[in-house]
C-alpha cells in the first residue's frame, strides 16, 4: 500500500542512545554489573576452577573477582572486548594467592592437610580415588606450574588465554607447562595408587 | 612412553569432565545467586578500611623498622663507664691509676663489675666496650669480680700475658721486674696467652695459674688447688703473701665469698653490717660500723674467718690497734689453728715500723716456729731479714 502524501506520517522516534558497557560499569550501573557478570562468568569459573581443581572455594573466589573487578573498573584501561580477560586475569590471581595462602597456613601448621576437591559426580571408587591422589599431586606443583597445567591440559584454554590469565609471556607459559607436565609425570609414575590405576587404563 | 602419555592425557580428560559436571550442575540457579550477591556486595559501601596498596605497606614496614632502630640506638647501653673508689668524676680510659701503698683502690664499672686494686697497684683501663673493659695491670696485684651476662668481654693484660675473662673473680698478680705471672681464678672460667703457654691455656675455677719470671726456671704450672700451690712471685712485694695456703687470708676470702650464707648465718646481725661495709670497700666506715655494735663482743663472737676479715679490715683502714685486737683474739681463742698461725704472722707485719723490729721479728718467727713448713714461711724468713735494713725500705702492713 501507497501512503499518499496526505496521510498522517507516524513520526520516528529517534532510538534512546545506549552508553557503552564501559561507561556504565564505571557510573556503577547494577544492570552493567549484572551484564558484565552474565557474559564473563563462565569462562571465569573455568580458569578458577582449572587452577584450583573441583574446590568449594571456587564460587567465592570467581565473585570476589567480579567484585574487585566492578570496584576497580575505574583503573581499567583495555576496551571492551578484553573485559571478560581482564576479571579472568583477577580471579585467577586470585586463585594462585589462596593456594599461597593455605600452603603457608599448611607450613605453619594452622591447616592440617589439603583442601579435599568434590568428587561425588565420580561414581566409579576407583576413579574417585584416582583422581583425589591426581589433584593432591597437583597440590604439590609450584603455584604458577599448577594453574598453567591446570588451564591447559584440563581446562584446554589456549596457550594465549592462560598466557594472559597468569600475567606472563607465551614462552614463560610453555617452559612452565613442559616442567609441570614432567613433574606431574613423576610424581604420577611414583604413587602407588594412581600409577596402578594410570597401567590399568594404558592397558585398556 | 606413549602409553604414559595417553593414560595421563585420559587422566585429564577424566579430570576436565568432573569439573565441566560440577560447573553445570546447578548452573543457572547458581549464578543468579551469585549475581544477586554480586549486586548485594556492590550496593554496599566500600569497605571503611580501605585496602593498603604495597606501597603503602611498604611505608608502614619502614616507619616501624625506623622507630625500632631509633628505639635500639636511644636504649643501648652504650660502652661502660667506671668510677674510682672516692673520686666524684667518672673514670677515664687511658687513665694510670694507682693504689697508695697501704690502702687497696677500688673501680665500679657500670655493668655491676668491680676491680679492687691491691696497695701500690697500678693499672690502666685501656678500652672500655659495650661488653666489657680491657685492663692493663702495669705492675701489682688486682682482683676482679666480673659480672656474668651472656656476652661478656673483658680482658686483664699483665705484661706479655693475656688473660680473657667471661663472668669471674679472679686475681691477677703481675711482677714485672721478675717477669713473674700469676693468676687465681676463684669463679667461672678463663682463657690465658702468653709466654711459655702453648698457644691459649684455659683456666678453670679453683685453679692456680703460675708462671716464673725469667730469673727463676721457667715453669707454667695449674694446679687443681689454690691451697696446694707454692709460688715466689711476690717477691717484689714482700708486704703482700702471693698464694697463701689453706685458712690463709685469701683462701678464707674466697671461702667467704662462695658462701655468703655463711656471713647471712652468723649469729650476730650486726656483723653483717661491717662486713657488707667492708666487702664493699668502706673500711673505716666497717671498722666503725664494728665498734658501734661493740668492737670486744665481735671479737669475742666472730669465728676464726670474721676475725680475720675484721683484722684486714682494720689494716686497710689504718686502725692498727683494732687490727691487733682483733688478731690476738683470733690466737686467745682458736690456738693452735692455721688461722692463729696466719694471725702471727699478720700481727708480724702490723709491727713492722710501727712497733720495731723486735716485736715484728717475734710474730714472724712464731707464726715459722707454727707452721715449719707453711707457705707463708718463705715470706716470714725474708721479713725476719729485712727488719735488719734500715727504716727507709721497711713496708707498711697491706693486704
Amino acid at each position: 500500500m501507497l501512503l499518499s502524501p496526505s496521510q498522517p506520517v507516524a513520526p520516528v522516534l529517534p532510538l534512546r542512545p545506549v552508553a557503552p558497557l564501559l561507561a556504565r560499569l564505571r557510573a556503577r550501573e547494577p544492570a552493567a554489573a549484572a551484564m558484565l557478570f552474565d557474559r564473563h562468568v563462565t569462562q571465569v569459573e573455568r580458569a578458577v576452577q582449572g587452577v584450583l581443581g573441583p574446590d568449594p572455594d571456587v564460587e567465592d573466589l570467581v565473585q570476589d573477582a567480579f567484585v574487585a573487578a566492578l570496584r576497580g573498573i575505574e583503573g581499567f584501561r583495555g576496551d571492551e572486548s578484553s573485559l571478560g580477560a581482564w576479571v579472568r586475569g583477577i580471579a585467577v590471581r586470585l586463585a594462585l594467592k589462596k593456594i599461597r595462602w593455605r600452603r603457608a597456613r599448611r607450613w605453619l601448621g594452622r591447616q592440617g592437610s589439603e583442601v579435599v576437591p568434590t568428587l561425588q559426580a565420580v561414581t566409579d571408587t576407583d576413579t574417585q580415588a584416582a583422581l583425589s591422589r591426581a589433584y593432591a599431586l597437583l597440590e604439590r606443583l609450584p603455584a604458577l606450574e599448577r594453574a598453567a597445567f591446570g588451564m591447559r591440559f584440563i581446562e584446554g584454554m589456549r596457550l594465549e588465554e592462560v598466557a594472559e590469565a597468569l600475567d606472563v609471556s607465551l614462552a614463560t607459559v610453555k617452559r612452565r607447562l613442559t616442567s609441570g607436565r614432567q613433574r606431574f609425570a613423576r610424581l604420577a609414575a611414583g604413587d602407588a595408587l594412581l600409577g596402578h590405576w594410570l597401567r590399568e587404563e594404558s592397558g585398556r | 612412553m606413549s602409553d604414559t602419555v595417553d593414560a595421563l592425557k585420559g587422566l585429564t580428560e577424566r579430570m576436565a569432565e568432573l569439573q565441566q559436571q560440577q560447573r553445570e550442575r546447578g548452573q543457572s540457579g547458581r549464578h543468579a545467586r551469585m549475581r544477586a550477591e554480586l549486586l548485594a556486595r556492590m550496593a554496599e559501601p566500600a569497605s571503611a578500611t580501605p585496602r593498603l596498596r604495597w606501597w603503602a605497606w611498604s611505608g608502614a614496614i619502614g616507619a616501624v623498622a625506623a622507630v625500632v632502630l631509633l628505639a635500639w640506638l636511644a636504649l643501648r647501653p652504650g660502652p661502660l663507664t667506671f668510677e674510682v673508689e672516692s673520686s666524684a668524676a667518672s673514670g677515664q680510659a687511658q687513665a694510670f691509676l694507682t693504689a697508695r701503698e697501704d690502702q687497696p683502690l677500688r673501680l665500679t664499672f657500670s655493668d655491676g663489675s668491680a676491680v679492687e686494686l691491691r696497695p701500690r697497684a697500678r693499672v690502666r683501663v685501656a678500652a672500655l666496650r659495650d661488653d666489657g673493659a680491657e685492663l692493663v695491670l702495669e705492675s701489682g696485684a688486682i682482683e676482679a669480680r666480673i659480672e656474668p651476662a651472656a656476652s661478656s668481654s673483658w680482658r686483664v693484660v699483665a705484661g706479655p700475658y693475656r688473660v680473657d675473662v667471661v663472668g669471674t673473680a679472679l686475681t691477677v698478680r703481675w711482677t714485672p721486674e721478675d717477669e713473674a705471672f700469676e693468676l687465681e681464678l676463684h669463679e667461672g672460667r678463663a682463657q690465658v696467652q702468653g709466654p711459655r703457654i702453648a698457644g691459649t691455656r684455659a683456666v678453670e675455677a679453683g685453679e692456680h695459674l703460675v708462671i716464673r719470671g725469667a730469673g727463676e726456671q721457667a715453669s707454667a704450672t695449674v694446679v687443681a688447688e689454690l691451697e696446694a700451690t707454692t709460688v715466689d712471685a711476690g717477691a717484689q712485694q714482700p708486704a703482700e703473701p702471693a698464694v697463701t695456703p689453706s685458712g690463709s687470708r685469701s683462701s678464707a676470702r674466697r671461702g667467704r665469698r662462695a658462701a655468703g650464707s655463711r656471713a647471712e648465718a652468723t649469729p650476730d646481725e650486726a656483723a653483717a653490717d661491717w662486713r657488707a661495709l667492708a666487702r664493699g670497700g668502706s673500711y673505716r666506715a666497717a671498722i666503725e660500723a664494728a665498734e658501734a655494735t661493740g668492737f670486744s663482743s665481735l671479737c669475742a663472737a666472730l669465728d676464726a674467718e670474721g676475725l680475720l676479715e675484721l683484722a684486714d679490715a682494720g689494716r686497710y683502714a689504718r686502725r692498727s690497734a683494732r687490727a691487733r685486737e682483733a688478731l690476738q683474739a683470733l690466737r686467745r681463742r682458736f690456738a693452735g689453728s692455721e688461722p692463729a698461725a696466719v694471725a702471727a704472722f699478720d700481727l708480724g707485719r702490723l709491727s713492722t715500723g710501727a712497733s720495731g723490729c723486735e716485736e715484728a721479728q717475734r710474730w714472724f718467727r712464731t707464726y715459722l716456729r707454727e707452721r715449719p713448713q707453711g707457705s707463708l714461711a718463705e715470706a716470714a724468713r725474708r721479713r725476719i731479714d729485712e727488719c735488719k735494713s734500715p727504716p727507709d725500705e721497711e713496708v707498711e702492713a697491706t693486704p
